[in-house]
């Protein structure tokens, strides 16, 4: 469900339902038939289903980020907050984000299935585009899912023009599974098209003085951010892992709740003031986080009903035998085996 | 379809999209290891409640209005999420126990294996009509057609009752020619003359059904000696609510006129004016049979309407109607009240062995006490009843009770479905269940012509000028 319920100065941008078309690729016949072969090797074996409960869901889906302590305190780093003034000079903006959830278990691999959001604010009204899902009967879906939210990503930079790429997470790269020339390839191709990535990170491991840094301000604070990348880089070594983005603590506005942003650190400090205004200008910042990015988020996300419904799918497709596991917690521990957040 | 529980002598099913299921229907969950069945009949039909269901209906709420987009869906695996958002919860009663000779059993003390039954659905036809003589088709059921036995309306009471319009009166007449057709005398009292042209095809033609319409000047004519102290008596006191008093008078003054062979009303009247007894009395006897005779009904009582000629019109499956239209209340009590007492006579004499009656929204003219003595007294010398009525309080719980068969159309008012679901031959639950929301035409069917197995069925299309539609003004 939409809630707005932000304070304005000034009526934001209607938004009409006019169905249209984006006319983005499909998904690459490539990762179709990676999809194909990976789960025609299920042919035969034997399945056993995830357990599906509401309170189960988003386990898969939660935000996994790098820990960083960075020592000293913010007022002895000598760090200046700096006002985000919304710029309503109309922006494009593009957000994107995707989903795996696992569906169940074989005796040699599990099943996964993916789903990619694009959720495209335009000057009247908000267009979206979901691939997928697409299963994979893989041993780990790390690498799948990284590599599908990668392509969207590049499809979303190729298309938007003068606008502002909404990207869910971090600019950090450079592990296997999340290899820096990608993101790097992402950025640069954004910037041909004068447009600005910018990631935003639900969640957050980094820490100043022991304290997380979306702790770092109070509610009462009006729209602004902070620009902590001189200490992250000091306190994190160069390699493997690359800040491929200026990283900025940002309340986007006056309700809404501190988050990491990451902004293609090839633009320049005023050009990141400025994506970051119009940013705030454009999208709906609900409770600090943009409306467009928030939808892809929902998009993408599989419900309990979803995963029962893939299954069933898997179940009639690919003539699995199925076969429940007991569950090793709920026989040790009966009642006390499961908590909210462990399946 | 799959079990999903067990509770009491409820089955819960879910029932994916593509499986076709109603209200009503019967399914066997046969269980292969024990080599039996239980039959379940569908009470209601729910949306099965699927983990997560909520946020797929909030998600799609948001792409009704603001949003709008495609979906690449190369799997097509968006069409399971829409087969298991419209995956459905089977409420089902348990009827009983198939055996392996397809006997029915009430035996409901064992579960069926969940994992290796196999749902079915079931015809009960054959259970229906369990090798009854007299089929008669009361119309269909998904289709196929359902017959009952004839003999399960005979020596019973009957009870037609449902929300106006819903087509108590079709099936009334549809059971009516039926039964004639196969050689019961029938008697009906019609409040809205909507009897009278039944043996009329719609086209005009005329059918084979032997039908004799009477009305007050036209055919009903008593006269008071053929009539008998009796049933006169009964008049005054059941229908004029003449006091037990005068009634004694009445008894005296009658004895009196019949052993000088000079009775009737005129003489009657004159004699009651001369008579030697208080004035009240007087007073109240004149007043009685003053409305006897402003009511026409004994206009000629040299040529009157005989028992002979009520048995020749119904004997070997004739049709008497009785038509009270635009009639007093007052009327139509004597006339039914003089009705009853010369069927009464005919079939204490055993010149009938068993008569059928069809009494429409006999609230109008039956009198409180006379509910009993039909079902009681008149069911045992073989006057046999048929209710017919919108108005489901009008009719006393103990008739519910004591009904036999039970046909049950559309309510909404819950008070009337509360009403209803005091009829013995079935749980109140099913009834609820059943009625609500069915459409015209369709009738819950309870009681011995279903062996007790409710059954919804879609009534038979009847190619007889009915006369029962309501008159509108715009049409």
């Amino acid at each position: 469900m939409l809630h707005r319920t932000q304070e304005t100065s000034e009526p934001l941008q209607q938004i009409k339902s006019i169905p249209e078309v984006i006319g983005l690729p499909s998904i690459p016949e490539s990762l179709v038939e990676l999809s194909t072969r990976s789960m025609q090797s299920l042919q035969g074996s034997k399945f056993n289903p995830r357990p599906v409960c509401l309170v189960e869901m988003g386990v898969d889906d939660a935000d996994s980020e790098e820990r960083l302590e960075i020592g000293g305190s913010i007022t002895s780093s000598g760090l200046k907050r700096h006002p985000i003034n919304p710029n309503k000079e109309f922006v494009p903006v593009v957000a994107c984000d995707a989903s795996s959830v696992k569906i169940g278990e074989t005796d040699n691999g599990m099943i996964f299935a993916i789903r990619a959001v694009g959720v495209w604010r335009q000057q009247s009204k908000i267009l979206y585009t979901r691939w997928g899902p697409l299963l994979f009967h893989v041993p780990n879906s790390e690498y799948v899912s990284q590599y599908v939210e990668r392509w969207v990503q590049e499809v979303l930079s190729e298309s938007l023009k003068d606008g502002i790429l909404l990207i869910d997470g971090s600019l950090t790269a450079g592990t296997p599974d999340n290899p820096a020339a990608r993101v790097n390839k992402i950025l640069a191709t954004a910037r041909h098209n004068n447009s600005v990535v910018i990631g935003i990170s639900k969640a957050t491991q980094l820490t100043v003085g022991g304290r997380n840094i979306l702790g770092l301000t109070n509610d009462k604070d009006t729209p602004h951010q902070i620009d902590i990348s001189s200490l992250v880089e000091s306190e994190y070594p160069p390699y493997p892992v690359r800040f491929l983005g200026r990283v900025y603590v940002a309340k986007l506005s006056s309700d809404g709740f501190l988050f990491r942003t990451d902004i293609d650190r090839e633009s320049s400090e005023e050009e990141a003031q400025l994506a970051l205004d119009r940013l705030a200008g454009t999208d709906v910042i609900f409770h600090g986080y943009p409306e467009t990015l928030r939808i892809a988020h929902i998009f993408s996300t599989f419900t309990a009903n979803e995963i029962l419904a893939v299954q069933r799918f898997v179940a009639s497709n690919h003539h699995i035998t199925l076969q429940s596991r007991p569950s090793l917690r709920r026989s040790l521990f009966g009642p006390f085996g499961t908590s909210r957040y462990v399946a | 379809m799959r079990i999903y529980r067990k509770e009491g002598d409820q089955v819960q099913l879910i029932a994916f999209p593509d499986e076709h299921v109603q209200r009503g229907d019967y399914l066997l969950i046969e269980d292969p290891g024990l080599a039996k069945g239980l039959l379940v009949q569908i009470i209601d039909l729910q949306y099965a409640n699927v983990p997560g269901i909520l946020e797929d209906i909030l998600r799609d709420v948001m792409t009704d209005g603001e949003l709008s987009g495609e979906d690449m869906d190369p799997l097509n695996i968006s069409s399971e999420v829409d087969a298991l958002k419209d995956t459905r919860l089977a409420v089902c009663k348990i009827r009983g126990t198939i055996t392996g000779e397809k006997d029915l059993s009430p035996t409901t003390s064992w579960l069926p294996s969940r994992t290796s039954s196999r749902i079915r659905a079931y015809p009960i036809n054959r259970l229906i009509m369990n090798g009854g003589k007299r089929p008669l088709t009361v119309g269909h059921n998904d289709g196929d057609p359902v017959q009952i036995d004839a003999g399960g309306l005979d020596g019973g009471l009957n009870i037609i009752t449902g929300r106006k319009g819903t087509g108590k009166s079709h099936l009334a007449k549809l059971l009516l020619l039926s039964m004639a057709g196969l050689g019961a005398p029938c008697i009906v009292l019609d409040v809205n003359g909507e009897y009278v042209n039944l043996h009329k095809a719609k086209d005009g033609r005329i059918s084979t059904s032997r039908l004799t319409v009477l009305a007050p000047r036209s055919g009903i004519n008593f006269a008071l000696a053929k009539l008998g102290f009796r049933t006169m008596a009964g008049v005054l006191s059941n229908a004029l609510d003449l006091p037990a008093t005068s009634s004694k008078v009445f008894s005296t003054i009658w004895r009196d006129l019949e052993s000088k062979g000079d009775l009737t009303l005129p003489n009657l009247i004159q004699t009651v004016q001369s008579w030697s007894c208080h004035e009240s009395v007087r007073e109240a006897l004149i007043s009685r049979l003053q409305v006897l005779l402003e009511s026409g009904l004994f206009y000629d009582e040299s040529n009157p309407l005989t028992e002979e000629k009520i048995l020749h019109a119904i004997d070997g499956g004739g049709i008497l109607v009785v038509n009270l239209k635009n009639q007093s209340h007052t009327v139509r009590r004597i006339i039914v009240e003089i009705f009853l007492g010369e069927l009464t006579k005919i079939l204490s004499s055993n010149w009938l062995r068993a008569a059928f009656l069809f009494a429409e929204e006999a609230h109008l003219y039956l009198k409180d006490t006379y509910w009993d003595d039909i079902i009681t007294r008149m069911r045992h010398i073989g006057l046999f009843t048929t209710f017919i009525t919108n108005q489901p309080d009008t009719v006393q719980e103990t008739i519910y009770r004591q009904a036999d068969n039970v046909f049950i159309f559309n309510f909404t008012n819950e008070h009337d479905i509360e009403t209803i679901g005091k009829v013995a031959k079935s749980d109140s639950e099913t009834i609820r269940s059943l009625i609500r929301g069915t459409p015209a035409r369709r009738c819950l069917l309870l009681g011995n012509v279903v062996h007790d197995l409710p059954l919804m069925v879609d009534v038979e299309a009847l190619d007889v000028r009915t006369m029962g539609e309501t008159r509108l003004f715009f049409s």
